[in-house]
């Protein structure tokens, strides 16, 4: 056969094909030419259209060759810290808040807190965490123990003994109270109060009466330094192996009250994966920013302080740079949109509207033709703004002669060891040929979503589809009542129900302890959500949308292999068992090979439903192709191209599945 | 004396059906020894089919005992090691429509037996030879004529190696110029040796091949005999009646 065509003259073969072709064209109904005009028609249109193109970009999250920016990355690395401070802030009975102390507290459980009527008679008892802690006595309270405190005696002056403390506090006290006393040094917390002094004279240790009230427990936080003396405030829970010891300040700096205490920190370092030569992976933990000035709008250079954005990093150090005066830009073309705050303009020649806060126009300079123009006015209104002078400020990175590019926030890059990395989640990022995993939006999530519910609800459907010809009644009732449920709810509805319902609950539930061991559904919740961060890069309801697809649609095909399985013939059964084989093995090599084939096309059918379907989860704010024409609409006002694009889409992705689903169709067919 | 391959003894069979429970079989006994070739006859509805479905369990009984081999089949732990020693030919084929006609011999051989692939092969091919069409190995049950394709049928059931082979009506599907194609593998059978319980109208065979004779009416069994002298003088009326009829076929 083969040797045949291979051996015959190029010429007939050609003929032959085109011979073909236009049979099978002739046997194509009338609808087909029409769809294929359309589809010529919408190509034209696309080819030559800009518009076009950028919706098309949009919604199919189109892949450039290469990407340097392949991952976003969250590392965890345990660094060890200085533990400044511990505190909790309470809700007062009354309704005022109230920082403490860690070592004030006296006990914590869960309960009610009564609120002080007399104070406030509106207020509502309180639930959560109960937090008693001691206060020094005042003058008319009975004190209900003692706690041992060290300050400086004040220089001996009059009635009182006066007792200081190095954060500037002073109180006095009963000399009697005293227990021991020695020259020295207290240190003070230089970190939490700059500028404090420590103090040097008679140290005393006594005991100071307390009382005990009660708040409801708000906020727990703990002050740590970092090595590089980088100070933030975090949940203590982040912290692990709190270490005391004594110390001195000629040994460390930083120690504060004789003591110096360290913690292990589980940092996150979040950022891009820019680099990973094997061994030490570069993040990104900060973008860079630039900006342009052009050669004629600078009035002014000169080197000098640059405050840093501790916005963009908190860590960031003021550094000497240069500080450049920009004459305001002059922006002129079509109104687009005009609020309280800004005017947007489509600056001429271009589609895409900028944005112009109000507050940085020189107000004068506005002009407006027609005069006084407004965006609903008939009409386009042309208008020509001039910004304010402005200074950016930062290093000069080119200089150019059209101008020179001015960095206002440096890139922030951390090298990790991965080996040192105590967790890694990475999340894909630009979709690109070097990195396919980037290719999860639009077009990608749509079909991805239809692929993975597909699966399982074919392997559900053929669970529960063997279920619904058992000839055990427990088996049959329970699968039918799942059919039935199922294909009763409206798959929106389904939809929203795991997302709302099903999800959090899992997420919430206890562990269930079976005895030999413990089985925790939030465990596969946890799974599943390292899985979305994996294939999204966040949290989402992408594996809620594709447990209710494949859950919805598990319940029609169900019923499919049903049909399927009963649609052959009893003697196929019988030949088999007769055979010695048992019911198993028969369903495997008899029965299912020939229930495959007659369910096929229905297989299909549901296929090119279920891929319909997806856009469904749109409502669940996954970015699928429909989701994405969504947020283009909403940039750019423009419905009617950007759903007509959408439907092609749907309707090209439907037509290749269905040539896909009739090639399989025909592979398996039997002679 | 040898113990029979067969051992029926009163058996009894309900089915359940939307106008309350029939009574298929009302008290059949019947001993088969090793290497006898039994025909079934009667007339339709009369429990043949029933009664043979009951020697390999594809139906259960309701009172009564059967023995297969000396293991009885309503204890039997593993029906399939019993069903695997008893062949079984149906009048529609039932060949797997899906596999070729080597792959239908080979199914139950790798399944069941736990043969090797090449084992497989050279048994189901020696057992397609046998029967006279290993020109078509390769072919599906569609491109089969129905002669071929209960040969095929039947070939595959010798390819468990059975002790026992039974025949539900081989030949009423066929077209009558294909029936001798397929007795004459069956005759070869039973020259072999081999114990059979054919349920067949094909007297010819019966004369040919049957150590006995066996007919069926209204869940009885009425009367057997060998084939000789069941044929001269039947002694019921009803096996009068219904050999009258056959025999003007
Ligand atoms: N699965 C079944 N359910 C109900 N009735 C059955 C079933 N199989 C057979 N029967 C009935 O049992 C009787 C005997 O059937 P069968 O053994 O097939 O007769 P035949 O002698 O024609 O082979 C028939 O009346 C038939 O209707
Ligand atoms: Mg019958």
């Amino acid at each position: 056969m083969t040797d045949n065509t291979s051996q015959a003259p190029e010429e007939p073969i050609n003929n032959r094909s085109a011979r073909l072709l236009v049979a099978r064209a002739g046997a194509l109904p009338w609808w087909a030419f029409l769809l294929a005009l359309l589809f010529v028609y919408a190509f034209i249109r696309i080819s030559t259209s800009e518009e076009y193109q950028d919706i098309l970009d949009a919604l199919i999250d189109r892949p450039s060759a290469t990407t340097s920016d392949k991952f976003d990355v969250v590392y965890e690395v345990d660094t060890e810290v200085q533990v400044i401070q511990e505190a909790l802030t309470l809700r007062q009975p009354d309704g005022t808040r109230v920082n403490i102390d860690i070592d004030d507290v006296e006990g914590r459980e869960e309960g009610r807190l009564a609120c002080d009527r007399q104070a406030d008679p509106d207020c509502v008892d309180q639930f959560g965490q109960i937090v008693t802690y001691r206060v020094p006595a005042g003058d008319g309270d009975t004190p209900v123990g003692t706690a041992e405190k060290r300050g400086v005696l004040a220089p001996e002056g009059g009635l009182f003994t006066i007792v200081n403390f190095p954060n500037g506090s002073s109180i006095i006290i009963d000399p009697n109270n005293i227990t021991s006393r020695e020259e020295g040094t207290l240190l003070c917390n230089h970190v939490l109060q700059p500028g404090c002094q420590d103090l040097t004279g008679e140290i005393v240790t006594f005991e100071l009466p307390y009382v005990l009230k009660q708040g409801l427990l708000l906020r727990e936080d703990a002050v740590i330094r970092h090595p590089d003396g980088y100070v933030e405030t975090v949940r203590p829970n982040r912290l692990s192996d709190v270490e005391t010891q004594e110390c001195t300040r000629e040994e460390i700096e930083t120690c504060f009250g004789g003591e110096y205490t360290t913690a292990i920190f589980r940092e996150r370092v979040v950022g891009t994966e820019v680099t990973s030569d094997g061994e030490n992976i570069k993040v990104r933990t900060v973008n860079e920013q630039t900006v342009f000035i052009p050669r004629e709008r600078i009035i002014n250079l000169e080197s000098g302080l640059v405050e840093c954005d501790r916005n963009a990093n908190p860590r960031c150090q003021d550094f000497q740079g240069t500080i450049v005066a920009r004459e305001g830009a002059v922006t002129s073309g079509e109104l687009s949109l005009e609020t309280n705050r800004s005017v947007s303009i489509i600056p001429e020649g271009q589609t895409t509207s900028v944005e112009i806060p109000k507050a940085n126009l020189i107000q004068d300079e506005e002009v407006r033709s027609p005069e006084n123009c407004r965006v609903e006015d008939e009409g386009a209104c042309f208008i020509t703004v001039k910004e304010k002078d402005s200074v950016v400020a930062g290093r000069i990175i080119k200089d150019t002669d059209e101008g020179i590019t001015v960095q206002t926030v440096a890139p922030v890059f951390v090298e990790l060891d991965p080996d040192e990395a105590e967790s890694t989640r990475r999340a894909p990022l630009g979709c690109a040929l070097n990195n396919i995993r980037g290719c999860n939006a639009g077009i990608w999530l749509t079909l991805l979503v239809t692929f993975v519910a597909y699966g399982l609800a074919l392997m559900i459907g053929l669970v529960v589809g063997l279920m619904r010809v058992s000839s055990n009644p427990v088996i049959y009732h329970l699968s039918t009542f799942y059919v039935e449920l199922i294909r009763g709810t409206p798959l929106l509805v389904l939809l929203l129900f795991f997302a709302f319902v099903i999800g959090p609950t899992i997420r919430d539930m206890k562990p269930i302890n079976l005895g030999l061991f413990e089985f925790s559904l939030s465990g596969f919740y946890a799974i599943l959500n390292d899985i979305e961060v994996a294939v999204l890069g966040e949290e989402s309801f992408l594996s809620e949308a594709v447990l209710g697809l494949a859950i919805g649609y598990g319940a029609f095909l169900a019923e499919v292999f049903r049909a399927g399985i009963q649609s052959v013939g009893r003697g196929q059964m019988e030949a088999a068992r007769s055979l010695g084989m048992s019911y198993p093995q028969a369903m495997r090599h008899v029965i299912l090979p020939q229930a495959i084939r007659v369910v096929l096309p229905p297989l299909g059918n549901d296929f090119i439903a279920l891929l319909k379907d997806s856009a469904l989860i749109t409502v669940l704010a996954l970015p699928d192709l429909l989701q994405l024409g969504r947020l283009y609409i909403t940039r750019t006002f423009q419905p009617i191209p950007v759903y007509l694009m959408v439907s092609l889409l749907y309707v090209l992705l439907t037509l290749l599945l269905s040539m896909m689903v009739r090639y399989i169709e025909k592979r398996f067919k039997l002679p | 004396m040898t113990d029979p391959i067969i051992m029926i003894q009163d058996v009894h069979k309900f089915f359940n059906t939307s106008r309350g429970k029939f009574h298929a079989l009302k008290g059949v006994s019947l001993q088969i020894m090793p290497g006898e070739v039994v025909t079934v006859i009667g007339p339709s509805g009369s429990g043949k089919s029933t009664l043979l479905r009951c020697i390999n369990r594809l139906e259960t009984i309701d009172r009564g005992s059967i023995t297969v081999d000396g293991i009885p089949l309503s204890g039997a732990k593993n029906i399939n090691k019993v069903r695997a020693e008893v062949g079984m030919v149906f009048q529609s084929f039932n060949l797997f429509p899906h596999k070729t006609a080597l792959e239908n011999l080979m199914l139950a051989q790798r399944v069941v037996r736990k043969r090797g692939r090449d084992e497989a092969v050279e048994k189901a091919r020696g057992l397609l030879k046998k029967v006279g069409i290993h020109d078509k190995e390769s072919s599906y049950p569609s491109q089969l004529s129905g002669g071929q394709q209960q040969r095929v049928a039947i070939a595959r059931a010798l390819a468990m190696d059975p002790k026992i082979m039974l025949f539900d009506e081989p030949t009423s599907a066929l077209d009558p110029e294909m029936i001798k194609e397929v007795l004459d593998v069956m005759l070869e059978l039973a020259k072999e040796g081999m114990t059979m319980v054919v349920v067949s109208h094909e007297m010819g065979f019966a004369r040919a091949a049957a150590d006995r004779i066996i007919i069926m009416d209204e869940g009885y069994i009425v009367e057997e005999n060998v084939p000789d002298e069941l044929f001269e003088n039947p002694k019921s009326e009803r096996t009068k009646a219904f050999l009258s009829k056959i025999i003007k076929h």
